[in-house]
């Protein structure tokens, strides 16, 4: 069929050009002016181009109209031309797309999978992360690698959805490990109700969900302290295992979305690895609810808190009821960046009359200016020294600042001060480079 | 000299923009929607509206990059280059967003008979590729071609 059409409009053309040329060659036999037969020569150009232009873009049609043919047949649009593409269709190519035409084929077709990567090379390392139980040995002002993180979000039919995080990181023990970060199943049959089940980033604040470990969406060279890792000196259960759902809810211009969380909870009587997957200290299980606000009227506007419950059963210890309470108000636009998030941890042993209330927070202003984005971070985390769980941590704050440059589409060049107070400890100064890179 | 020399720097810079002709906004003529908000095109595009109110998916087709169409829509509707559009894209996946980004064709014809074919798809058309197979919508009440008319193409 498709050939069928080419072929009529070709042949229809060669109908026409003899015409069009015995046309013109009649009219060079009648004594002209030379301006004349300039004009009639300049007219009949003009005929035989428009001409051309007629049949290349009845091409370019049909072509469409095949494709279109082909995408309905089999539930994809795929870009390859069945013809060359004439001159005047000679901007970039379409890239291969995939059909969305609600056909019933469509929520049974696997889609391709895509894998995004990203990676950063590093000189020093925040001082803040976990170190070796018996200290540094040597100087953290190294060339390093980052971590190499392998990601796909791929939707598997109309409403299911997959996404996967794999991560190989290292860090001051200089061992590297391999670690599956997200792995989520999700069902999305509306925009009010959402369902999700793996393991994934705890709705407990904005900077998680929104930057998790790709250095490359940081401003930063790294996490805040309040977001470290759980089994890097971190006293949020910012992964957990378990079940997810979120939604909006109808509020018109505020915006407003739920999430309710269903988790096996943080491992305290083996805090070496906290994320529980197989075994579960506890039959009772973590909660966590989180409302969170994005108004219609000031787009990169966020703001929420959520509410987490656990119990905890640490070896030798009471059972230690624990919540967290976090509290976020960002905006995110194309040029100012201002986020401030809060948590305060809070222990009570049960049996007894004990509780601790720790505290997290940072904030975090940052401005473009065209490709350069200065920023600047207060970090703040208060861990009571008597606190069962978060055992030598203590109290760390300090400033730092930067510049982040993007020096091509997908490489950013951050380079970064920090001062790090912390109780007991040397304050820190902290100097680091590095290059963030997304492929 | 000078004030001639200012004036001709200054018709140089902003003539282009007031010349650029208007992109129509159209949509499937089975889409009952007549209207849209500017701000609910940046939704629309961004990926974060991902039905219609009739339950239709959303489809957006767009030029392929580096097309003077594809710029002025990004440019008019989110104020972004084809460079922050594609960070965003990437972020927005990444984030676990599954909306996808806006499909890409080579030419308005091409982009017509795909909005045509698609019940929940929308795009933009000069006024010249508009016919009666698709139905152009007005962007906060106003039509292409009337003044304070704000979708336009760019480079």
């Amino acid at each position: 069929m498709h050939r069928g059409i080419r072929g009529h409009n070709v042949s229809r053309c060669l109908i026409l050009l003899p015409f069009l040329a015995t046309g013109m060659g009649a009219q060079q036999t009648q004594p002209l002016t030379p301006a004349a037969s300039a004009a009639v020569s300049a007219q009949g150009n003009d005929v035989t181009a428009r001409l051309l232009k007629k049949i290349e873009e009845m091409e370019i049609s049909q072509k469409r109209m095949q494709d279109e043919i082909d995408t309905l047949k089999g539930g994809r649009l795929m870009a390859p031309p069945a013809v060359p593409l004439p001159a005047v269709a000679q901007a970039p190519p379409a890239e291969p797309i995939q059909a969305e035409v609600e056909t019933p084929a469509d929520s049974h077709t696997l889609g391709p999978v895509e894998f995004r990567g990203f990676s950063d090379f590093d000189y020093g390392r925040a001082w803040f992360e976990k170190q070796p139980p018996t200290g540094l040995v040597g100087s953290p002002h190294s060339f390093n690698v980052g971590d190499f993180d392998l990601f796909t979000n791929t939707r598997i039919s109309e409403h299911w959805s997959v996404l996967g995080e794999v991560l190989v990181t290292s860090d001051f023990s200089n061992e590297f490990s391999v670690e599956m970060d997200r792995l989520l199943f999700s069902y999305k049959p509306s925009e009010y109700f959402n369902f999700g089940f793996g393991k994934f980033n705890t709705a407990l604040g904005y900077y998680p969900a929104a930057f998790n470990r790709a250095r490359y969406f940081q401003t930063a060279t790294s996490r805040p302290i309040m977001y470290g890792d759980e089994d890097n000196g971190g006293i949020l259960p910012v992964h957990s295992i378990g079940l997810t759902s979120t939604g909006k809810i109808p509020s018109g211009v505020l915006g407003l979305h739920w999430i309710a969380e269903l988790l096996n909870g943080r491992a305290s009587a083996h805090p070496d690895v906290p994320v529980q997957n197989f075994v579960d200290e506890g039959n009772g299980k973590a909660v966590n609810f989180a409302l969170y606000a994005k108004p219609l009227g000031w787009r990169g506007f966020q703001t929420g808190f959520s509410v987490y419950h656990d119990t905890l059963h640490p070896e030798g210890l009471p059972t230690i009821g624990e919540n967290v309470y976090t509290a976020h108000a960002v905006y995110v636009g194309a040029k100012l960046e201002f986020l401030n998030e809060a948590s305060i941890v809070r222990h009570t042993l049960k049996g007894t009359s004990e509780v601790y209330r720790s505290l997290t927070g940072y904030s975090q202003l940052s401005y473009a200016f065209g490709k350069l984005r200065p920023f600047v971070r207060y970090d703040y985390q208060n861990v009571p020294s008597s606190e069962p769980l978060f055992v030598n941590i203590g109290r760390m704050n300090g400033p730092s600042f930067g510049i982040n440059r993007h020096v091509s589409n997908y490489v950013v060049l951050k380079l970064q001060y920090g001062r790090l107070n912390q109780l007991g400890h040397p304050t820190a100064n902290d100097l680091q480079a590095q290059l963030a890179f997304a492929f | 000299m000078k004030t001639f020399l200012c004036i001709a720097t200054f018709a140089a810079a902003t003539l282009p923009l007031l010349m650029a002709e208007d992109l129509v906004v159209v949509v499937n003529k089975s889409n009952p929607v007549d209207n849209v908000t500017k701000a609910q095109l940046q939704k629309l595009l961004l990926g974060e509206q991902p039905s219609w109110t009739s339950g239709k998916k959303v489809s957006v087709v767009l030029r392929s990059p580096g097309q003077p169409e594809r710029s002025g829509v990004l440019r008019s509707v989110l104020g972004m280059s084809e460079d922050d559009f594609n960070q965003h894209l990437l972020h927005a996946n990444f984030s676990g967003d599954t909306g996808g980004a806006p499909k890409t064709l080579n030419s308005g014809v091409a982009i017509r008979q795909l909005v045509m074919s698609i019940p929940g798809a929308i795009g933009f058309l000069h006024q010249s590729d508009v016919n009666d197979t698709v139905k152009a919508i007005t962007v906060d009440s106003v039509a292409a071609g009337q003044a304070g008319y704000k979708i336009k193409e760019g480079n």
